[in-house]
């Protein structure tokens, strides 16, 4: 009886030194976690005849649960039956939350009488699972997880199989150490070279920018200096400029301050010191005084304006708001035909206000779309008349409306037109 | 005062100011100017009108650009009819260079460096 004991001792620890000797090399292979903790779970069913192995990572949600993320060997749904823990609660007293929270292993040597297996008991034999240990998983002195084996037999796992299995637990912690720090490092480049085709492109459209910048401001001034240059030859020549020559000039110059002007708001909206100056404003005279501008510059466009009865109030900045009402207004009227009408609607609901403008125009392509709000960019269309700019106004606009704590959006159909629209909280909110 | 030997100057320009401002100008220097908003209206007119005794030619323009342009007009007509790239862009000199024109002006410009430049190319 005594020789039967030893012998059956000996034998746990033959298995254990023949799984020790077998594990690091196809610990070694493993490409990712999850292979590496299966393998874990496969060899020692392979090599070491173990009736169930499985690893468990610890969640740090306030159950306290340990995740099963791998097993093998007979384990029939057992695994999915039981609810593990390593709180210090009756589910995690057994010898797996044991083993974490004391990070030591836990010996399991009988289940049929055992009062640590409780919760488990029914299930475990259910299976033939008599005995076990479960080995806590250390990586840099922090328990991740559990390694558990099962065995069909009681009374086993003797001293020598412990350590030997310890070591074992130690070189699968020190494997999935190792792939985690791989997969970091991994990220790490990604993000890294992320940051640097980031910075690439904003360079190449800081660049592009400079380009059109350039090219955007002398257009009007070759227009200004070439009037202002007539007018003087003809003013030397003893007549006099018209009137519509002068108009024309003043076109110039305005276009020249809105393109400063854009160059201005894009400078303070980066440093992040563009301010608000917040008061209570009624949205529908706000719109209606935009109009009344946007009449004088296009007295032959049908602009439509629906709104609310009663005045629509929020605690708003009116000129900035203004500027967003105006651009997207500017913008509808310069990329829809002549003789399609524009459309302005201000909703108003207990807690926000909502400002659309509605054109019939030929829509945004769809490749184009997402780019829409972005610094610097501008459409690309087979437009008959090239639109002055610099790609700033939208950018602008939804700054403007997220420094109210609002949003901006648009929808586009090809062919049918596009709408663009914000919302703003009706009370003050500083972002 | 137009003579009756007057040459004809095409100008190819999509900006109506500038457009607007160079024909009184360079019509109060004797030309008569013709106008294109883009490189496809300019082959057009040539095609219906004829050939000009000299193109100043915008390159920035929508539906034909002044390379185009260039491209379409020398594979077309007379070499020797000569164009003159009015650019904003900061390469002018290297635009001119790409389209074989005979000279250059980069906007903005002073009307005596156009009108000697014409005057240097003019036939």
């Amino acid at each position: 009886m005594k020789n039967n004991a030893k012998n059956r001792e000996l034998q746990c620890v033959l298995r254990a030194l023949l799984f020790r000797s077998s594990i690091s090399g196809l610990l070694r292979s493993a490409a990712t976690e999850s292979e590496l903790t299966q393998k874990a779970c496969e060899i020692a069913i392979d090599t070491a005849d173990y009736r169930m192995a499985w690893v468990g990572l610890i969640e740090n949600d306030p159950e306290k649960t340990v995740r099963p993320v791998s097993r093998a060997g007979l384990e029939s749904g057992y695994l999915d039956t039981i609810k593990l823990s390593w709180a210090d609660c009756e589910l995690g007293r057994g010898p797996t939350g044991t083993s974490i929270r004391e990070r030591r292993p836990v010996v399991c040597r009988d289940f049929s009488v055992d009062p640590k297996m409780n919760p488990w008991r029914e299930e475990a034999l259910k299976r033939g699972y008599l005995s076990s240990i479960s080995l806590p998983l250390i990586v840099e002195d922090k328990v991740i997880g559990v390694y558990t084996l099962y065995s069909e037999k009681p009374d086993l796992f003797p001293e020598e199989e412990v350590s030997l299995l310890l070591e074992v637990a130690s070189d699968i912690a020190y494997a999935i150490s190792n792939l985690r720090e791989k997969k970091q490092r991994i990220m790490a480049e990604k993000a890294l070279k992320a940051a640097k085709e980031e910075a690439e492109i904003a360079n190449r459209l800081k660049s592009q920018f400079l380009d059109i910048a350039a090219h955007e401001l002398r257009t009007p001034i070759t227009a200004f200096s070439l009037l202002v240059q007539n007018g003087i030859k003809v003013i030397k020549s003893g007549a006099s400029i018209d009137l519509a020559t002068c108009e024309r000039i003043s076109t110039q110059i305005d276009r020249l301050s809105s393109l400063v002007d854009d160059l201005l708001n894009t400078s303070l909206l980066e440093r992040g010191i563009m301010v608000m100056r917040f008061s209570p404003t009624d949205l529908s005279a706000l719109i209606s005084e935009s109009l009344i501008h946007i009449k004088v510059e296009a007295p032959n466009r049908k602009l439509i304006f629906t709104h609310p009865n009663q005045p629509v109030k929020a605690s708003v900045d009116p000129i900035r708001i203004q500027q967003v009402i105006t651009n997207l207004i500017d913008n509808a009227l310069k990329y829809s035909p002549e003789n399609k009408p524009v459309e302005i609607v201000l909703g108003d609901t207990p807690s926000t206000i909502t400002v659309s403008v509605t054109d019939l125009g030929l829509g945004i392509p769809k490749d184009q779309q997402a780019a829409l709000f972005s610094r610097f960019f501008r459409i690309q269309s087979n437009e008959t008349i090239r639109h002055p700019g610099l790609g700033l106004g939208l950018f602008i606009c939804r700054s403007i409306v997220e420094l109210h704590g609002g949003k901006i959006g648009f929808k586009s159909e090809a062919n049918e037109g596009s709408t663009f629209y914000f919302e703003l909280p009706k009370g003050q909110k500083l972002k | 005062m137009i003579l009756p030997n007057a040459k004809t100057i095409l100008v190819v320009e999509d900006d109506k100011d500038i457009q607007f401002a160079l024909k009184m100008l360079l019509e109060s220097e004797g030309y008569i100017v013709k106008e294109a908003l883009n490189g496809s209206e300019a082959m057009q007119f040539i095609s219906t009108e004829g050939l000009p005794n000299l193109i100043l030619l915008d390159m920035t323009m929508p539906i034909m650009n002044g390379w185009e342009f260039a491209a379409a007009f020398h594979a077309k007509y007379d070499q020797s009819v000569p164009i003159i790239v009015m650019t904003a862009a900061a390469d002018a000199k290297q635009r001119s260079l790409d389209v074989k024109a005979a000279g250059f002006v980069a906007k903005p410009f002073k009307l005596e460096d156009l009108t000697a430049v014409i005057q240097k190319h003019i036939q």
